[in-house]
């Protein structure tokens, strides 16, 4: 056998390994698990949710299976067997964030905000993700950001019998937005 | 090749142990949610530059009081400014702005810096003299104010000065004509057109706030002056005397001669 055979044998070993482990608990507990126990595959994002901030005090299903929400989602079977309301979506929906913050749009809208067009263009930039913005300021989250700013103000200044006459000198690259920091 | 092989092997399992519970945790935090009435809302989370900036220098806004930097809800969120003493009537729609902006704005210098006085707040509003703010927080016949945003002492000594002392107006910026002290004309000052030009300009920061900031921080000033090169007259003389007259005709004399004085004031 050579030694490319025995590295592929070798790898293969232990990935079965790890599949077995997982394979061997496959079978307990079929007819025990509460298909409404999300913790059990979101064991993090349940410990994250409920020891902090905002929203620890709901539950996943006021989000992600919110009735109140018109999703148009198709309803593939009566779920009162599960004591839930019969429109409750099978398995989790996405909701957006200002489906229960409505006041954020109209907030978002004031000329005076400065964060509007980062949401608008979180938006445009990836419309499958329209909570993007909301969690980069609002959880946890990491955020990496390549920022631009302008090296300096930059003025045209000229004078004459009645005073001086200030402008802004929008010729001026390093004046006006193109210094990046990328630290 | 004994060694190769357990190398190899080796760099599978550290993919396994490594690389996969790295690829799981890449989202980690999206349900971790900030208590907006707990810690607020970590501005320096994005706004790590000004930050490190608010938070390095001492100076105003930055620790001059003693008591720490301001927050960033200080400069940008609106809240209420006695109007009697302390603000210009015309920032009031930054206020009354409806809806509320929702993270931050951007509000002019001005508006915490136009009242018409300066130095300490008169004896007959503070009859006794208090080491803290506490009437402003606890009693009710004296509400907290600034649309009760403020209600931590340590939130108004950063604005109003040490405890001890009678608590300061927010020095005014004097001098423009752009206060509304009565007595403000502007009329001698040197600077009055290039604040009016930048107030003016709305293509730039919000008001006159670029005039502002190129003077009282250390952001780079890049200025490209035209003046004239040298003083121009007429001189004539008669009987009477002499006659002096500006030479408009000469170019070089009013207004014809660039300098491009890059200053490399950029600190």
């Amino acid at each position: 056998m050579n030694t490319s055979a025995r590295f592929l044998w070798i790898a293969a070993g232990i990935i079965a390994m790890s599949l077995a482990f997982v394979t061997a608990g496959l079978g307990f507990g079929e007819h025990l698990c509460d298909p409404s126990n999300c913790r059990k595959c979101h064991a993090t994002i349940y410990e994250e949710f409920t020891s902090t901030g905002a929203h620890a005090n709901i539950t996943c299903g006021d989000c992600h299976q919110n009735t109140d929400l018109d999703y148009s989602v198709p309803i593939s079977f009566n779920l009162t067997w599960l004591d839930v309301p019969a429109d409750t979506p099978h398995t989790a929906i996405s909701i957006e964030c200002v489906d229960c913050h409505p006041h954020v749009s109209d907030e978002l809208d004031n000329e005076g905000e400065v964060h509007t067009r980062f949401y608008n263009k979180s938006i445009e930039l990836q419309p499958d993700r329209p909570n993007a913005a909301c969690i980069a300021c609002h959880t946890h989250t990491d955020v990496e950001l390549k920022r631009t700013r302008m090296a300096y103000l930059s003025y045209i200044v000229s004078c004459d019998g009645n005073g001086y006459n200030v402008s802004w000198n929008r010729s001026d690259d390093l004046g006006t937005n193109r210094t990046s920091y990328d630290d | 090749m004994k060694t190769k092989l357990l190398l190899l092997s080796a760099a599978v399992v550290a993919v396994g142990l490594f690389a996969l519970p790295a690829t799981v945790s890449m989202f980690a935090g999206q349900h971790s949610w900030y208590d907006p009435k707990d810690q607020g809302i970590p501005c320096e989370k994005c706004h790590w530059l000004e930050a490190q900036e608010m938070d390095a220098l001492v100076g105003p806004h930055t620790g001059e009081t003693g008591y720490g930097r301001m927050g960033c809800t200080f400069c940008h969120r609106a809240f209420e400014i006695n109007a009697e003493d302390a603000i210009d009537p015309n920032f009031t729609s930054y206020l009354n702005t409806s809806p509320k902006v929702h993270a931050g704005q951007t509000l002019p210098c001005l508006y915490c810096h136009s009242g018409s006085k300066k130095g300490t707040v008169t004896a007959k509003s503070h009859k006794t003299q208090k080491d803290n703010c506490d009437c402003h927080i606890n009693d009710p016949d004296y509400p907290p104010i600034h649309g009760e945003t403020f209600t931590d002492m340590d939130d108004c000594l950063k604005c109003h000065g040490m405890p001890g002392t009678r608590i300061k107006y927010i020095p005014p910026a004097k001098g423009l004509g752009v206060t509304t002290n009565s007595s403000d004309t502007g009329e001698r000052s040197a600077h009055t057109k290039f604040v009016l030009d930048a107030r003016n300009n709305m293509a730039m920061l919000e008001d006159a706030n670029e005039a502002c900031l190129g003077c009282h921080t250390r952001t780079g000033v890049n200025i490209t002056w035209t003046r004239n090169s040298h003083v121009s007259y007429h001189v004539t003389c008669d009987k009477s005397g002499y006659n002096v007259t500006w030479n408009t005709s000469d170019n070089l004399g009013t207004n014809e001669t660039m300098f491009d004085s890059s200053s490399g004031w950029d600190w």
